[in-house]
């Protein structure tokens, strides 16, 4: 499972001010990676869901997520900002520092990685996770703590 | 196993926050000392799921979704219900933890909630025989609204005369018709819904294919060339009726069951190719060969009774026939064994009225084999009328409604009650039956109508005596019908089942 989150996945000091330019770069970025096909489509998915009610949690973290047929592999997009964004709603009305994206196919296909999505939503649950992303500077490092924390 | 506090989480999209309050949710019971179970509404579908004697065994309920999780079946229960973004931190949940234990149950506990019994709560091991009934109350539950809304229809259809339907007949009348055809597919749909959910039941979603999929061809039968075995294009299928629908639904649950542990040693990423292409066309082949090949036994049975019952009827022994005729009628309601009672009826009928004889063994032989399918429905209707505590809410209006099937001769009203119990109930309504078909054969009665139960009594001859053996028969077995509950319902700590 190592080749589920790489280091291409992870982005550090995001320029993104704004929720709205926050979702365009996630949505370039999948289609960079060759996780989806059609940005668009992933960026309307993106907004539909944080339409649905925000994505951002606790701690300057959010989650986005995208269900869409654009999307062909389940995978995870982690990024950080540059500057925290403040716009981005979140639970305890601290701004937003980084985001972990989900992007998800549509139907029924690849549940073991859908799976795998859940697990790290999850994670964002454990302080000494959430501590360790926020003041890593390293992709690689960022990336390995996603794995390992899926892993068990 | 049984859990201090039970749980339910969901949200659209079903990836990150039901997995997310699952998660703070165990956290918080952790931290307390509380045992819990979270049941996850994903997208990879229902996950965890809780057991009506889980939510009964449990002190609380916690509800964090933004989507239905069936709620309803946490009704009684000391509860609290929240959006998922309220539980997405750790003391958030334990607050809602605390808020639920603290809570006043609303309302009265399920009736399935509160029938599950103790030992399934404490031990996982369930006695065989309560696996299958439950299994096939799933389905019998699900058939119920089906048997209302499609047999009531047709029967108000009838009201406008029993030929409305019929375009070239002087009675037609376009909107009975209509309530009638409308009427006519809920009435089929009814064994396809009892297989699926049996199947359904048994191996969950997987199930619902194949189990429609058997239902359907228990409905309608397979057309097959006795000689062969083999479809026969020109042919026309014998329905198995529900007794059909009942073996099709636990062979397709158990036929996908038995495809879960064939597959199981696929590689994982193959899942989402086995749920929606692998589990389907397998068990769908696997179960139709199943059902083909009950299909040829299943005409010649229905060749066979035939032949038995036109013998019977060229003798001149109207008890003997008449029991023939009841035990027929009731004994599969729509399956072969009572098509060939009703199919023989409404042939020697239809000789006689063709040569205009108005009092010959045919016009009687049909009044018996109409009393023998109207007795069924009212007997429920007695049993419900005096021993309505021993029925459970839905059965007992069941059993009125049963009252205006049986008056239109929609003998199919009675099938959930059979199925639930087909021991002492078919045999219960075998005999009723036969008590108003020897009733109608002895009194003289002679019926010129296929169809149409009461409705038709203006052409019945005799028809006081008819409706006198009808009562007859409905009066036995409503006691006997009664009696039977009134057993169960003690045996059960004084609760309807």
């Amino acid at each position: 499972m190592e080749s589920f989150v790489r280091k291409e996945h992870v982005s550090l000091e995001n320029p993104a001010a704004t929720t709205a330019e926050a979702l365009a770069f996630l949505a370039h970025r999948a289609v960079e990676l060759g996780v989806a096909q059609d940005e668009d489509a992933v960026l309307k998915a993106f907004q539909a869901r944080e339409a649905l009610g925000t994505t951002g949690m606790t701690e300057g973290f959010s989650i986005p997520h995208a269900k869409s047929d654009a999307i062909q592999d389940a995978a995870v997009l982690v990024t950080k900002y540059a500057e925290p964004i403040a716009d981005w709603e979140s639970l305890d009305g601290k701004p937003i520092k980084a985001s972990i994206a989900l992007l998800v196919p549509d139907g029924e296909a690849g549940t073991t990685h859908i799976k795998l999505l859940s697990k790290v939503a999850v994670l964002l649950m454990r302080e000494d996770f959430r501590t360790k992303v926020l003041t890593s500077t390293s992709p690689e490092e960022i990336a390995s703590l996603v794995c390992a924390g899926i892993e068990d | 196993m049984s859990y201090d506090i039970v749980a339910a989480t969901g949200c659209p999209t079903g990836i990150a926050h039901t997995f997310m309050a699952k998660e703070a949710l165990i956290q918080a019971a952790k931290e307390k000392g509380l045992t819990i179970k979270v049941e996850t509404h994903g997208q990879v579908g229902v996950e965890d799921e809780l057991s009506a004697a889980e939510i009964r065994a449990a002190k609380a309920v916690v509800i964090a979704a933004d989507k239905d999780v069936q709620a309803e079946r946490f009704a009684g229960k000391p509860m609290v219900s929240v959006g998922v973004s309220k539980c997405l931190s750790q003391e958030a949940a334990a607050a809602l933890i605390d808020r639920a234990l603290a809570a006043k149950p609303q309302g009265e506990l399920s009736d399935e909630v509160a029938n599950a019994s103790d030992a399934a709560g404490t031990s996982e091991k369930e006695s065989v025989g309560h696996v299958i009934y439950k299994h096939l109350m799933n389905g019998v539950s699900h058939m119920l609204p089906f048997v209302v809304a499609g047999g009531v229809l047709t029967a108000v259809s009838f009201l406008w005369g029993i030929f409305s339907f019929d375009s070239t007949n002087a009675q037609y009348n376009t909107f009975a018709a209509m309530l009638k055809y409308i009427g006519g597919i809920g009435m089929n749909l009814m064994v396809p819904i009892l297989a699926a959910y049996i199947a359904e039941s048994i191996a969950k979603r997987p199930g619902l294919v194949p189990g429609f999929i058997a239902g359907m061809i228990a409905i309608q039968g397979l057309p097959v060339l006795a000689e062969t075995g083999m479809i026969d294009p020109s042919g026309t299928g014998t329905g198995f009726g529900f007794l059909g629908g009942i073996v099709g639904g636990f062979l397709a649950g158990y036929c996908v069951l038995l495809l879960e542990k064939v597959f199981a040693k696929l590689p994982e990423n193959l899942n989402g190719l086995k749920a929606i292409f692998l589990y389907p066309l397998c068990s769908t082949f696997i179960v139709g060969l199943a059902m083909l090949a009950i299909s040829g036994p299943m005409v010649s049975i229905n060749e066979a009774m035939m032949g038995f019952l036109g013998g019977l009827a060229q003798g001149n022994n109207a008890i003997l026939l008449g029991i023939a005729i009841g035990c027929m009628c009731a004994f599969d309601m729509g399956g072969p064994v009572n098509k060939a009672a009703y199919v023989t009826g409404t042939a020697l009928m239809g000789a006689d009225v063709a040569a205009g004889i108005t009092d010959g063994s045919g016009t009687a032989i049909m009044a018996a084999v109409s009393a023998a399918c109207i007795v069924p429905p009212l007997v429920t209707t007695v049993a419900g009328v005096i021993g309505k505590k021993y029925f459970t809410n839905d059965d007992y209006n069941a059993c009125l409604v049963n009252f205006i099937l049986g008056c239109t001769h929609i003998t199919e009203g009675t099938i959930p009650f059979v199925a639930k119990n087909i021991w002492p109930v078919m045999p219960i309504m075998m005999l009723s039956s036969s008590i108003g078909a020897v009733g109608s054969l002895l009194l003289g009665v002679h019926d010129p109508a296929p169809h149409g139960g009461f409705l038709v009594l203006p052409v019945v001859t005799n028809p006081i005596q008819w409706v006198l053996a009808i009562l007859a028969g409905a009066v036995v077995g409503g006691i006997l019908l009664m009696l039977f509950k009134k057993h169960e319902y003690e045996k059960n700590g004084n609760k309807a089942v």
